[in-house]
């Protein structure tokens, strides 16, 4: 490549292939991190179109159109587009989103929120359990909006481990345990299972995680837990 | 003929799935309401969004009458879909009854089915296959042209083993005119659980258990990725040289004894012409090459055969599939057994990745499985009759 007259070569890709699926998926975590609640979680469901451009110096630049929707609330489909910059770089970034958003589906769940918060920010609230969903894919009604947060707070650290090579999605919520409301912001310890499909492994984290109607989703503290075996195995 | 009854611990009498019709959004409203009514313990496989699809509803036998009134009294047409819901997963099945049903299968169908033990796992567990196949004086004995299938080589896919009971069940209770072809001349060969030590596993101690569970000497971690460990490109891109790893190739090709009893029984066959392995999650169908992202010579052919199963496969419940070559849609991996299948000249090799796309991943529900089961059964019988279809 010569110096002078660069010219940065611009690469149509299969919107079904790799390429255009994990930077979609990156797309679908940074959505989950601004919008996302316990009564609101985004799908990428497809990509349309995808192009993908190096930046010099500072990295690899994709073009998505794509569509998504809140599929807990089941809101009707929104066709976007959107810049993905992974930065160059020898330790992990999270990858640069740049879209608008007002068109995302934005139904009206306050009434919800309200009605959830009240419930749990009780003085007694200490809500608890562990495996959501359970080994047969199993959620308890009431536990349904917990898990709905898990995702939304997993998708701060899936954005932020995102790169050209993973494909990150919340596998399981191993464990959750309320605690002490503060700040008027409910709070809990959550200990989530990442699924990077590039790698196939399961990452474990522990997530510091608050959250209130007019606060949103905060994480935070987080801490990368080695991968254990649950159960004790008699080997 | 009267279908003989599975009696198995996760078998439910006298419930019903019915499917719905619904005509109007006034039903799609009405079914809605029916579906947030917890008081009849109504299972909605699917959920009343439109018109254009059908609404398939699991009901107990306490709620039928009731249920039966209300869509009939609001004009909703329906019918009954599986009556005496022969299989319902509400627990998935431990491998141990896996093989008792086996038994009754074969018990049942003598001239059909047949149990074929292809080796012991490495903690000596049988490995058993189904070998179907319509059995005649005259081919008893010879190596028919067979199509081989697999499923729960990664344990934690459990929508995989369990989409194969289910589709075994199918094969052999069935009475489509094409599948009854397709038995009087091949012999279709179904592994429902591929890596029973894994599977034993993940029901025992860890839920996302994915390899088998070979001792690495040296290492304190077990197992190795089955589908890193065929000949094909293998210790290349897209495995893992560690141990630790959940895509561990393990020290040498065909390391694993689950691996080589399958490579030993289609080597020693010597006539299969399809080579197909159930996979999940993601919703994708494709074809070789995983180690290498060049397209393989018969590429197109096994596109469009791709393409017009998934086409099928979308015309249940209208499920959306992704269809390419590994390397392409989903990542650069060496050592996979479709590659390994298609490189000694299987053509028709293929891997699918069944349901969901991530919302509930390896841990998909019960009310699912028969969907799933149901859907990709299309999905791979259209593959079976192209394979009858055009020998080589």
């Amino acid at each position: 490549m010569s110096e002078e007259g660069l010219v940065m070569t611009s690469r149509d890709l299969n919107p079904d292939y790799y390429e255009a699926r994990r930077a979609g998926n990156a797309v679908q975590h940074y959505i989950n991190t601004l919008y996302g609640s316990p009564f609101r979680l985004y799908s990428v469901t497809q990509v349309h179109k995808a192009r993908t451009e190096a930046m010099a110096d500072t990295g690899m630049k994709y073009f998505l159109e794509f569509s998504v929707k809140d599929w807990v609330g089941e809101s009707s489909e929104w066709h976007g587009s959107v810049e993905v910059l992974y930065p160059r770089g020898e330790t992990q970034a999270p990858p640069q989103v740049q879209g608008s958003w007002g068109g995302l589906p934005q139904l009206n769940i306050s009434a919800k929120e309200q009605e959830f918060y009240q419930r749990y920010s009780a003085a007694d609230s200490s809500v608890s359990g562990k495996d959501i969903p359970d080994s047969y894919g199993n959620i308890d009604r009431e536990m349904k909006p917990f898990w709905h947060l898990a995702r939304v707070a997993a998708s701060f650290v899936m954005l932020n481990e995102s790169n050209e090579n993973t494909l990150y999605n919340m596998a399981q919520v191993a464990k959750i345990t309320q605690l002490e409301t503060q700040d008027d912001q409910l709070r809990f310890d959550y200990e989530v299972l990442l699924h990077n499909m590039v790698s196939q492994e399961i990452i474990r984290w522990k997530l510091l995680v608050s959250w209130s109607p007019a606060g949103g989703v905060k994480v935070l503290e987080t801490e990368l837990l080695p991968r254990c075996h649950c159960k004790s195995p008699t080997q | 003929m009267t279908r003989r009854v599975l009696k198995f611990t996760f078998f439910l009498n006298r419930h019903q799935v019915l499917r719905i019709n619904a005509e109007s959004e006034e039903h799609i409203q009405l079914l809605k309401e029916l579906e947030d009514d917890e008081g009849w313990e109504l299972d909605f496989w699917t959920h009343p969004a439109s018109t254009d699809l059908p609404v398939d509803v699991h009901v107990p036998f306490a709620s039928l009458h009731a249920v039966k009134d209300f869509l009939q009294a609001h004009k909703i047409p329906f019918h009954v879909m599986i009556n005496n819901l022969q299989v319902m997963f509400h627990m998935q099945p431990l491998h141990s009854q896996i093989y008792s049903w086996m038994d009754t299968l074969v018990a049942a169908h003598p001239n059909l089915v047949s149990k074929v033990q292809i080796g012991t796992t490495y903690e000596n567990r049988p490995m058993y296959v189904l070998k179907v196949g319509i059995k005649t004086q005259m081919n008893c004995g010879n190596k028919r042209p067979a199509i081989w299938i697999d499923a729960g080589i990664h344990s934690r896919e459990w929508v995989s083993t369990a989409s194969a009971v289910w589709m075994a069940d199918k094969v052999n209770y069935g009475v489509d005119p094409s599948v009854t072809s397709l038995l009087g001349q091949m012999d279709v060969y179904l592994s429902i659980v591929t890596n029973p030590d894994g599977y034993a596993f993940t029901h025992t101690s860890d839920r996302m258990w994915r390899k088998t569970r070979s001792v690495n000497p040296g290492s304190v971690c077990r197992g190795v990725d089955p589908n890193r460990n065929w000949d094909a490109g293998f210790g290349g891109p897209g495995a893992s040289k560690n141990p630790c790893s959940d895509s561990y190739h393990g020290p040498l090709a065909h390391s694993e004894i689950e691996v080589k009893n399958v490579v030993d029984l289609v080597q020693s066959h010597g006539n299969f012409k399809a080579f197909i392995s159930i996979h999940a999650y993601s919703q994708l169908l494709m074809y070789p090459y995983g180690y290498s992202c060049t397209s393989v010579p018969h590429q197109a052919e096994l596109d469009s055969v791709g393409r017009s199963a998934v086409q099928a496969l979308s015309s249940l419940y209208g499920t959306t599939y992704k269809v390419g070559s590994i390397c392409k849609i989903i990542y650069q991996a060496s050592g996979g057994s479709i590659d390994w299948s298609y490189d000694v000249g299987i053509k028709y090799s293929f891997a699918f990745e069944l349901r969901d796309t991530g919302r509930y991943g390896f841990l998909l529900p019960a009310n699912q499985i028969i969907p799933t089961a149901s859907e990709t059964w299309l999905g791979l019988k259209h593959i079976m009759e192209y394979v009858r279809d055009h020998p080589y």
